[in-house]
């Protein structure tokens, strides 16, 4: 892995310096040759320009149907909100748990249940709650997806505080192959194992959900019934560094709750719209109660699919999900407002600085480790390739 | 003891059945899931598995034309905003049951058919916008425009494997195009597919590389593509697909990508015992395969070619 990121860099600077000395090029030619523009030099103005114009309007992946489409696919989000997006963030000071969990072998629901004594548990008595966990995609032996210990422990925990009926419910992003992948990552044999039902969000029933205050420009939104008509949902993603937007953990996770059977396997539409502004567009619109993070083993490098597993020995819980995703990031030893999405979420969804938020169970300081990160995080031209790419 | 051909077609009425007692009585569509809401994909594969009920078959040609969007396509569902990737499998479901009910049943399915076809050329994936386009063809010639196209999953968006595969099979089956205009469609949309082919051989979702990594393709992609693609048997990438397929025939999957799988290699004469004996190991005892009416409606097609009879494969295609 780290040879292909190697590799990858190598030839993007490679691309760089040609990129720069064809642009040096071109620029001799105008001065030289300034006057007499001939068939040969009017082909050459024409290519770079049909380069330049061709990959703008690429980058709509429509031929320009979406005119603002070029400026979200970068990490661009609005540094101002208005007031009444802003209306519906969080008050208040938020409580995060961080909790030692070795590994998957581990009581890991025994163990959380002893740390949340003290901790501010939701009340889910006779509530039907969905368990959102993330099954994207699989590659054997490669950490992708929540694992299903944790799983398990995400149900233990629902049922402890009182679900009446316990959901797990997911929409893979890029296979439309759901029993597969039930099968091989393993969560398919745990929710018949916990006598839980699944139900796949691609293919759910659909609504149509208005999206006022939003901020990808969409109007309205269609999304499933399992989730829509939920008590509570419940995020229980796996901590992973991503090649888009930096790192992928509780709100992120909410990609998988857009239905397949109206946007596809990828879900292109969100990539087009702005990741960032999808994401926290769906905060509003999901409504989750509370997170489960599985940080027990994670990954870095070119996540989320291709990276390495990493391991960190904790699971992180919450119900402000801008405070736990911040936790989290800073447990890379990163600051959650260099990541355009957090950034955002903390205007419009919840606590983000560190100041506003509780931690219970060890310093942040003390545990955080140096995750490597995706090319894209240092190398923002590549983003643009985010709209022709899934997750 | 059954033999096998006995046990195929007594797997395949029950999966017929069980399409059957998914919906709700009297409806002309399918859902997803049993008692479900409507689903034009769904029903769209559920009719071509029953195209031989001709109770059911008339009805759902009716039912989809009658669906049909203002703007020539179809939803996911009646009344689900803007015409998407669903156009596809609707497509193919309604020229293949036209094939059968046209001559001998009144359907309202021509007029549809017809502005269902013009949407679909339409609704390609232009990728180069106008400017980019005539700068290309002055710059390079006519070759400048020769990239592959294919189809998005939503309009608006990038083209991907999977729509622009059911758009191809609608465009191909039951007779490849005649029009020049279709040929060129087809002709684009299979360079584009074979353009993203993985590495070594067969598809995923559409992306054959990321940042410098390769990434490898899918079993049920890969069928779907082969099906697609039978009009060139003999390509360097069908080759190294047929080859990827043929190597996962010892695994176990899903109902769908083995249904898939028997499907694309009976499309090519190729064996497919091993993954028709996963697949009927995989028949619940009311008949379905897998969690969707989808899966099971596909099993019912490939168990359907397992009996000599393959709706999806092209005629003449080798």
């Amino acid at each position: 892995m780290s040879d292909d990121h190697d590799q990858s860099k190598r030839e993007h600077e490679q691309s760089d310096k040609n990129h720069g000395q064809s642009k040096k090029d071109h620029g001799q030619s105008q001065n030289d040759q300034a006057v007499d523009i001939g068939r040969r030099d009017f082909l050459k103005v024409a290519i770079t320009a049909s380069v330049v114009a061709g990959a703008a309007e690429a980058l709509t992946g429509c031929g320009g149907n979406d005119k603002d489409s070029a400026a979200k696919l970068t990490r661009e989000v609005p540094e101002k909100v208005s007031e009444s997006q802003a209306a519906r963030r969080r008050q208040g000071r938020s409580s995060v748990a961080i909790v030692a969990v070795e590994n998957y072998e581990a009581d890991i629901f025994a163990i959380v249940k002893e740390h949340l004594k003290s901790f501010a548990v939701p009340d889910l008595k006779g509530k039907t709650v969905v368990l959102k966990p993330n099954m994207v995609e699989f590659r054997q032996d490669k950490p992708v997806t929540t694992n299903p210990a944790m799983l398990q422990a995400a149900i233990l925990l629902a049922q402890d505080w009182g679900a009446r009926e316990v959901i797990v419910a997911e929409g893979p992003g890029h296979m439309r192959d759901t029993e597969f992948l039930l099968e091989a990552t393993g969560l398919g044999p745990m929710c018949k194992k916990m006598g839980v039902p699944f139900v796949d969000l691609n293919l759910d029933e659909i609504e149509e959900v208005d999206n006022k205050d939003g901020f990808t420009n969409m109007e309205k939104f269609w999304l499933p019934r399992t989730i829509l008509h939920a008590d509570a949902v419940i995020s229980v993603p796996k901590l992973k560094t991503h090649h888009w937007v930096g790192v992928t953990c509780s709100m992120k996770n909410f990609f998988g709750t857009v239905p397949g059977r109206k946007y596809g396997w990828p879900k292109n539409l969100l990539h087009i719209k702005g990741i960032p502004h999808s994401i926290v567009d769906l905060q509003h619109l999901v409504k989750p109660r509370f997170a489960i993070v599985d940080a027990i083993t994670c990954m870095e490098g070119d996540g989320p699919i291709n990276g390495v597993a990493k391991h960190m020995g904790y699971v992180v819980l919450g119900e402000d999900l801008a405070a736990v995703d911040a936790t989290c990031v800073r447990m890379l030893k990163l600051n959650p407002s260099e990541f355009p999405y957090i950034r955002l979420a903390g205007k419009v969804v919840g606590n983000i600085e560190e100041a506003m938020i509780d931690v219970s169970g060890p310093a942040v300081a003390t545990i955080a480790q140096t995750f490597k990160m995706p090319i894209t995080f240092t190398d923002k031209s590549l983003l643009a390739q985010a709209a022709q790419q899934g997750s | 003891m059954k033999s096998q051909a006995a046990a195929i077609k007594e797997a395949r009425a029950n999966a017929l059945h069980f399409l059957l007692r998914s919906r709700d009585e009297g409806e002309p569509w399918f859902p997803y899931s049993p008692k479900g809401d409507c689903s034009l994909e769904a029903t769209s594969w559920s009719l071509i598995a029953l195209r031989h009920d001709d109770k059911v078959g008339p009805a759902g040609l009716d039912y989809l034309a009658s669906s049909q969007n203002k703007d020539g396509g179809w939803s996911t569902k009646p009344k689900a905003g803007k015409s998407d990737w669903t156009t596809g499998p609707v497509l193919l479901a309604m020229r293949l049951l036209d094939s059968i009910y046209s001559s001998s049943q009144k359907t309202g399915g021509k007029e549809a058919l017809t502005r269902g076809m013009e949407h679909l050329l339409d609704s390609r994936v232009e990728f180069f916008g106008p400017t980019g386009r005539l700068l290309l063809l002055l710059s390079k010639g006519p070759e400048g425009l020769a990239y592959g196209r294919g189809w998005p999953w939503d309009p608006k968006c990038f083209h991907w494997l999977e729509p622009t595969a059911y758009c191809l099979l609608a465009l191909k089956l039951p007779q490849a195009p005649e029009k020049d205009l279709h040929k060129q469609v087809v002709h684009f949309a299979d360079k584009f597919i074979t353009e993203h082919a993985c590495q070594g051989g067969g598809w995923n979702h559409g992306n054959n590389t990321s940042l410098g990594a390769f990434l490898p393709p899918y079993r049920l992609t890969t069928a779907e593509a082969l099906l697609a693609l039978q009009n060139l048997p003999a390509d360097e990438k069908v080759q190294q697909a047929l080859s990827y397929l043929k190597s996962q025939a010892d695994q176990d999957s899903s109902s769908l990508s083995l249904a898939f799988s028997i499907l694309a290699l009976n499309s090519y004469d190729q064996s497919s015992d091993k993954e028709l004996a996963f697949l009927l190991g995989r028949q619940a005892q009311d008949g379905s395969f897998g969690p969707t009416t989808m899966s099971t409606a596909l099993s019912a097609l490939a168990l359907e070619a397992a009996d000599g009879t393959n709706i999806l494969k092209a005629r003449g295609a080798h």
